[in-house]
């Protein structure tokens, strides 16, 4: 029974990583034979390409990292003061989080263009830097905390930062991993607001380049499609330990 | 272990495009031809009346005055500005002309699709039409 869920399990999850497979293979083949064409052709005959995957890798970083410093103060200030407007806070926000991400981006681009930020870098970051989802999975998380270790710490230090920098934030190790991944992928893939935001295709990201592939010449999708992915699955697998841990302390389960 | 070879795989990945990026233009280049090109001058020639029942007539025009190395061929190559891939390149595109008698060094285009844009004079190889080249100069 054991051996037979697992081949299920194994059959399904070659199934999922058909699509992965497949655009790497395709990616070297072209006429009926294996070809570093269309390669050649991304590399050396779509320049625009290089701009847009720095781009790429320059929101999600400044993102993650950006937002890191308000979800980590956000969720502590959540969860340490107990009145009932955190709680009427907490809602708002999940009402936030099952938001559509189109009923929000009219709101952006018209905070955006009032703020004159269209066609700049900051209109990606800027509206991504406040991750609801983060918060709220940080939240979640620290409801779990040790509150007696901040109680005792509060004896020592009036410093509520250093409280969450020496006693928080090394319990939430796992938790800020989990947050960053998240938040890293969610910009990473982000499309419709580069795409409605900036009209510069020198500051949109792979996202937009991938999804308008079929206006350069050249077979480039494939190969472009699997440096795309190169970055999410390095930062995967440097995170993955404490990636499984945090799921499995927030599901109860073991992965 | 596996965490040194992740980071330095991540490094070698971004070393990598990182290279690309700074080099990919300049090796593209110099896979490309790389020619010499030049606007033809407007000249006044003396041209030789070839319509029926004016045979032997001549008159002065003004054409373009082409060098008497692209004469022979009765061709030329002259540049056209196009768009590939989100970028303006050049682009090579072959005329072919009649060339009329010689005149101070030069012949007068008297046929073909030409309008002043510029041709190429001197190429490092042979050049295909509609070949993507990289312009080095003026002869």
């Amino acid at each position: 029974m054991k051996k037979a869920i697992h081949f299920i399990l194994s059959a399904l999850a070659l199934l999922f990583l058909f699509p992965v497979i497949e655009t790497f293979f395709l990616s070297f083949y072209s006429n009926g034979g294996f070809t570093l064409k269309a390669w050649r052709e991304l590399f050396f005959d779509c320049f625009i390409f290089y701009p847009m995957f720095w781009n790429s890798v320059l929101y999600s970083s400044v993102i993650t990292a950006g937002s890191l410093f308000i979800i980590v103060p956000g969720a502590f200030g959540l969860i340490m003061v107990k009145k009932k407007i955190s709680k009427w806070i907490f809602f708002l926000y999940l009402v936030l989080m099952m938001m559509p991400l189109q009923v929000t981006l009219l709101p952006n681009y018209i905070g955006l263009r009032d703020l004159h930020l269209l066609d700049t870098g900051m209109c990606i970051i800027l509206p991504m830097l406040f991750s609801v989802f983060g918060t709220v999975l940080m939240h979640q998380y620290m409801e779990n905390m040790e509150i007696s270790q901040i109680e005792a710490a509060r004896l020592e230090t009036n410093s509520v930062f250093r409280v969450l920098l020496h006693i928080v934030m090394p319990q939430m190790k796992s938790c800020i991993y989990a947050v960053s991944f998240f938040t890293f992928i969610e910009s990473y893939n982000m499309l419709e607001q580069p795409m409605l935001f900036l009209k510069n295709k020198r500051l949109q990201n792979l996202t937009v380049f991938i999804a308008d592939a079929d206006q350069y010449t050249g077979d480039i999708l494939f190969p472009a499609s699997v440096i795309f992915i190169v970055p999410v699955l390095l930062f995967y697998l440097l995170l993955h330990e404490s990636l499984q841990q945090n799921v499995c302390k927030l599901t109860g389960g073991c992965l | 272990m596996q965490k040194k070879i992740l980071i330095v795989t991540t490094v070698l990945f971004f070393a990598v495009v990182c290279f690309f990026t700074i080099f990919a233009r300049r090796i593209k280049e110099a896979g490309l031809p790389h020619v010499y090109a030049e606007a033809l001058r407007l000249r006044t020639f003396t041209i030789e009346n070839t319509e029926p029942g004016h045979v032997g007539e001549r008159f002065r025009q003004k054409c373009y005055a082409v060098p008497e190395k692209l004469a022979k061929k009765k061709e030329f190559y002259i540049l056209v500005q196009g768009e590939k891939n989100g970028e303006e390149v050049l682009f090579v595109k072959k005329i072919v002309f009649t060339p009329g008698s010689m005149e101070k060094g030069a012949y007068p285009v008297l046929s073909g699709d030409y309008n002043g844009e510029p041709v190429v004079m001197k190429s490092d190889r042979r050049l295909r039409d509609g070949e993507e080249v990289v312009v080095v100069g003026t002869t």
